[in-house]
């Protein structure tokens, strides 16, 4: 295949470079990797919550891409056969650590310390920088509390925007279930977090 | 046990099963009106669907809100350049091979 200069690669779409890879054209892969590394970190994080195991699962999937590279076939979407070995390798790593720890993420009743942070201030105002934060973290902790099955099509869908058509196959699930998850999952979210902001007042 | 809580392992402990969960074109309704894909006429029946069932209504409430709050936290690190510097070449076809 002809060599092409970076600019030309770059105006190349996903699965032209990986085209351009198969051939034996690494550049192409390092453009791919320069695509999605940040992409892929930021969907890896709201998985795992971890910046640690992102920076490892992303490395990994990159080695996995760069091994099975003759595995691809056009007729899927590049991105969509990426994420797929990522969310993969997530679910791997997350099995792995729910073998190797008993920790629950569960509030101990018994605990009068362990209570969510009541985050409702009128001092505050709403638009402050730190008010703004401490929201985003109960929020992220809301969506860490989520189930695995509500968590990665909600992420897909709200932080990574891909499309119902691209969940359903990463998730290998109908698009109706795809659907009524996302739905289910956004709708546990809400109750998690008025939970967090307004606890006990949420009947079970 | 249900069939929508065999199928969801922790859908029981979540909330009230509603008509969205046993009714698939009331599902796609949702997911159209929550995703603005709906036009006036089926937006207009379908609010008037959501207010005749208050149980259903709360749901999309919920998850409209979700949705929102999800929206958040995606701009914040779609905002956030820490991430994008930390890793920038960080992973190259030589680190890999």
């Amino acid at each position: 295949m002809e060599a092409l200069s970076r600019a030309k690669l770059q105006q190349l779409s996903d699965e032209d470079l990986m085209e351009h890879f198969q051939s034996g054209y690494e550049q192409a892969f390092n453009l791919l990797v320069e695509r999605y590394t940040d992409r892929l970190h930021n969907f890896l994080y709201r998985y795992t919550h971890n910046h640690k195991d992102c920076e490892d699962l992303v490395q990994e999937t990159f080695f996995r891409v760069f091994r099975s590279r003759h595995s691809y076939e056009r007729i899927a979407k590049f991105s969509t056969w990426m994420y797929t070995i990522a969310i993969n390798l997530a679910k791997s790593l997350y099995k792995k650590k729910k073998r190797m720890t008993t920790v629950t993420i569960h509030k101990d009743p018994d605990d009068s310390e362990d209570r969510p942070m009541e985050l409702e201030d009128s001092n505050i105002l709403p638009d402050d920088s730190l008010h703004e934060k401490m929201c985003m973290d109960e929020l992220e902790k809301a969506l860490m509390e989520l189930s695995e099955d509500f968590r990665e099509v909600v992420v897909l869908r709200d932080i990574q925007q891909l499309t119902y058509e691209e969940i359903s196959e990463i998730a290998d699930l109908p698009m109706g279930t795809v659907k009524s998850r996302i739905n289910r999952g956004r709708a546990h979210l809400q109750e998690l977090l008025e939970d967090h902001v307004y606890p006990g007042t949420i009947s079970a | 046990m249900n069939l929508l809580t065999h199928l969801l392992p922790s859908y029981h402990f979540i909330m009230d099963i509603t008509e969205f969960d046993r009714d698939e074109v009331l599902s796609e309704f949702l997911t159209d009106y929550i995703d603005g894909n709906l036009d006036d006429g089926e937006r207009q029946s379908f609010e008037e669907y959501l207010a005749n069932n208050e149980k259903e209504d709360n749901f999309a409430r919920k998850a409209i809100m979700g949705k929102k709050a999800l929206s958040r936290l995606a701009r914040r690190f779609t905002n956030n350049p820490s991430i994008k510097e930390k890793l920038s070449s960080s992973i190259t076809a030589t680190d890999i091979g």
